[in-house]
């Protein structure tokens, strides 16, 4: 403190000899004090956001596994290379959301849950409702009873359906249900049990499907009105403790594609009333099969615009490493069931995400949770994001 | 109806005495497996989960509410075998039924089992509320 | 934020590398275990003939407060070990949920496979001492009963995650 005064007193009286030996309007700095002054300005600004949201732009959800009750989405330009050009705003999610972003309103949901004294006190679920533009919370929808799922950030607990005009939101306690919400009132309209079963899949004009505990699914079409018009349970498709698929599937024109622990993808229709099981297909070449080169990671797969999947792999697998993550991201045409390519990244990832538009960027979180950019088509590493504000960025979502 | 009739059949004619039918030590692994981490090691429940401790044998006291036990997904949709799932059941009951066990318990069969997880129930909390509605007015067996 | 990148760090490492150390311990102890189940073997017959099974303590080793101790095979969250509480009890002030995932550990000491039934505590913010995510037999949510990808913190009064014990309530059964 004291020394710092000092410099500073110093270079003033440095100025001032210059100024004086040298007079007039240039000081040692170069200072012009010639140029108009700096307009006033008005305090009590806030930005707003452009709509839609470039191509380029990324939400980076970080969960804050440190400390649960302050997590947070971050809105980042992944094609930006200075920190204050990258980071272009946040909201808070709180104990291990959910959120969802909506393409046709002006809306993302965060499905949260608050407890009255932080950690402990009287327990409220909700649905907290931003403005894409403002990022400002616009409504709540409160739970009557809570019972939201908690747990490691999953893109299928919390999903838009019938034209975005349903929200319906993942329910666990542990029996499982399904809440309704009508987005225009935003009023909970139903809950809908699905026993034995999880997450909700995008099924149909106004459906969902559900992972269940046999390895097959579990298929309800509502009404408008948040009403089950049938529930139809699909057989299984694979088996859930010899060779168990991953609940994350990349969903591409109504077609899920179901990575398996052991690198079998399973092709789910899920474009009429009830899930049908297509096929499956082998990931790998005989030789990728004897190095053991299996998926990995939380957020490990996603998908790009034109039918391609993007999924984590790592060498060596075995029961057990299904959440490590990966050294490679391989990419597949999902049609054609054919790899595209491997792109080798510069650290171990746990998550990725892949933007929207012709030439999207890769992002993913490595290790040591940084966001690591690359271009997807090419693969080229771009940059690295380390100055996001982000602790543990568990799930990268390209904006809709 | 006819379904009824079959599992009635199934269990008249598993004639053995209850308790000879269980591996305890291989019902009570496999409970843990399976459904311990939910019912809890008493079979006390918490949460979301009903307390089977001194009420599950009152399921048995109707047939519908005897293929319910069977039919909640947890029992249904369980990685566990037919047989295996039969024997839980049958062990959960001696286990932890108590007083609420109606007189002559018949053992759950792997058939049984097997016939009616085949239809697993979508929804359950009104359904369990109309069986257990039922087994109070006296519906007989 | 330290911990959870030296966790990943010595994950990956460990894919990177020795993918084989837990293997390794895993084909020990079924080879143990083999040989309990065939006592014909000489060797097993010695070491019953020399001790009776009285004069024998059931034992583990290892460290508790490390993420390889055998027990937290399927764990996945802070260790309660270092949170003040211990690998079978919460830390002081903190509730143990009744609800929970179970799984199975092998014990290379004596090649049994025991359930463990992994209970989280809850109820304060996480500890964040000790992360630890090892996800043998692990399964995604739609198995619930084998996942722990989830907050556990369930039938508790308050659902804020704060570490997780691993609590031997049992053998593994095996058909013999
Ligand atoms: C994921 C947690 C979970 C697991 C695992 C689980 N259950 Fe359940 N069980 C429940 C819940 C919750 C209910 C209440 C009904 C419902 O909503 O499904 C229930 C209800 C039941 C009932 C009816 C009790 C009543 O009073 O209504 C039976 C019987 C039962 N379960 C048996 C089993 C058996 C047998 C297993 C193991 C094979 C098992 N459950 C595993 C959560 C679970």
């Amino acid at each position: 403190m004291h020394r710092k005064h000092h410099i500073l007193f110093r270079s003033a009286f440095a100025s001032l000899v210059v100024a004086l030996s040298f007079s007039i309007t240039t000081d040692a700095h170069g200072s012009d004090s010639e140029l108009p002054p700096i307009p006033i300005e008005t305090t009590g600004k806030v930005k707003t956001l452009p709509s839609p949201y470039p191509d380029s732009w990324f939400w980076a959800f970080d969960v804050a596994f440190g400390h649960m009750l302050d997590g947070k989405m971050t809105l980042i330009d992944a094609a930006a290379s200075t920190t204050r050009s990258q980071i272009k705003g946040m909201f808070n999610v709180s104990l291990v959301g959910a959120v969802v972003e909506a393409t046709t309103r002006n809306e993302i949901y965060a499905f949260e849950t608050f407890y009255s004294r932080g950690n402990r006190g009287v327990r409220t679920d909700v649905v907290t409702i931003y403005s894409k533009t403002t990022l400002a919370p616009l409504a709540e929808i409160v739970w009557p009873i809570p019972k939201r799922y908690q747990g490691m950030p999953e893109r299928y607990a919390l999903q838009l359906i019938d034209d975005e005009k349903l929200l319906l939101a993942y329910n666990f306690t542990p029996a499982s249900s399904v809440t309704v919400i009508d987005l225009e009132s935003r009023k909970i309209l139903n809950e809908v049990a699905i026993p034995g079963c999880t997450l909700i899949y995008p099924t149909g004009k106004r459906g969902f499907s559900s992972l269940c505990s046999n390895g097959g699914m579990l298929s309800t079409e509502l009404s408008p009105e948040g009403q089950i018009v049938q529930q139809t349970r699909m057989d299984a498709f694979f088996d859930t403790d010899a060779n168990p698929a991953f609940e994350r599937p990349a969903v591409i024109d109504g077609v899920a594609y179901y990575p398996g622990f052991e690198s079998y993808v399973h092709i789910i229709d899920l474009r009429g009333k009830v899930a049908r099981y297509v096929d499956s297909w082998d990931m790998l070449s005989a030789s990728e099969r004897k190095e053991n080169w299996r998926p990995g990671g939380i957020g490990l797969i996603d998908k790009d615009d034109m039918g391609r999947f993007y999924i984590l792999m790592h060498p060596d697998g075995h029961d057990g490493t299904q959440n490590e993550g990966g050294s490679e991201v391989w990419v597949y045409d999902a049609k054609k069931q054919k790899r595209m390519a491997r792109i080798a990244l510069r650290s171990w990832a746990v998550t990725l995400g892949v933007g929207k538009g012709k030439n999207p960027l890769l992002m993913v979180t490595s290790g040591d949770m940084a966001l690591e950019v690359y271009d997807a088509a090419s693969g080229a590493y771009l940059r690295t994001i380390e100055d996001a504000g982000q602790e543990t960025p568990l799930m990268i979502f390209g904006v809709k | 109806m006819s379904k009824v009739c079959i599992v009635m059949l199934l269990v008249m004619s598993s004639g053995v005495a209850y308790s000879q039918q269980i591996n305890p030590a291989r019902a009570l692994y496999n409970y843990q497996m399976s459904c311990q981490g939910c019912h809890g090691p008493e079979g006390q429940g918490g949460g979301g989960v009903p307390r089977m401790q001194g009420f599950v044998g009152l399921f048995l006291n109707t047939a519908q509410g005897r293929d319910f036990l069977v039919q909640v997904p947890g029992s249904a949709n369980s990685a566990l075998g037919n047989s295996e799932l039969a024997e839980v059941l049958n062990w959960m009951i001696e286990q932890f039924g108590g007083s609420s066990n109606p007189p002559g318990l018949q053992p759950y069969t792997a058939r049984e089992v097997g016939i009616l997880r085949k239809s697993p129930l979508n929804e359950v909390n009104a359904y369990r509320a109309s069986v257990l509605a039922n087994i109070t007015k006296g519906a007989a067996y | 934020m330290k911990l959870f990148d030296q966790f990943v760090e010595q994950r990956s490492r460990k894919i990177a590398q020795a993918s084989s150390r837990r293997g390794v311990l895993k084909r020990l102890g079924s080879f143990m275990a083999g040989a309990a189940a065939f006592p014909v073997l000489p060797v097993a017959r010695a070491a019953n003939a020399d001790t009776t099974s009285a004069d024998k303590v059931p034992s583990e080793s290892g460290d508790p407060a490390s993420c390889d101790y055998w027990r937290y095979c399927a764990i996945d969250g802070y260790l309660c070990d270092c949170c003040g509480g211990s690998y079978n009890a919460c830390p002081p002030g903190t509730e143990m949920s009744p609800i929970t995932w179970i799984g199975t550990c092998l014990n290379p000491v004596d090649g049994r496979s025991y359930v463990i039934s992994y209970n989280d505590c809850c109820g304060k913010t996480s500890c964040g001492s000790c992360l630890c995510m090892r996800d043998e037999g692990d399964r995604p949510l739609y198995r619930v009963d084998k996942a722990n990808d989830l907050n556990w913190c369930l039938g508790t009064e308050s659902s804020v995650y704060h570490c997780s014990t691993a609590i031997v309530v049992g053998l593994a059964y095996e058909d013999s």
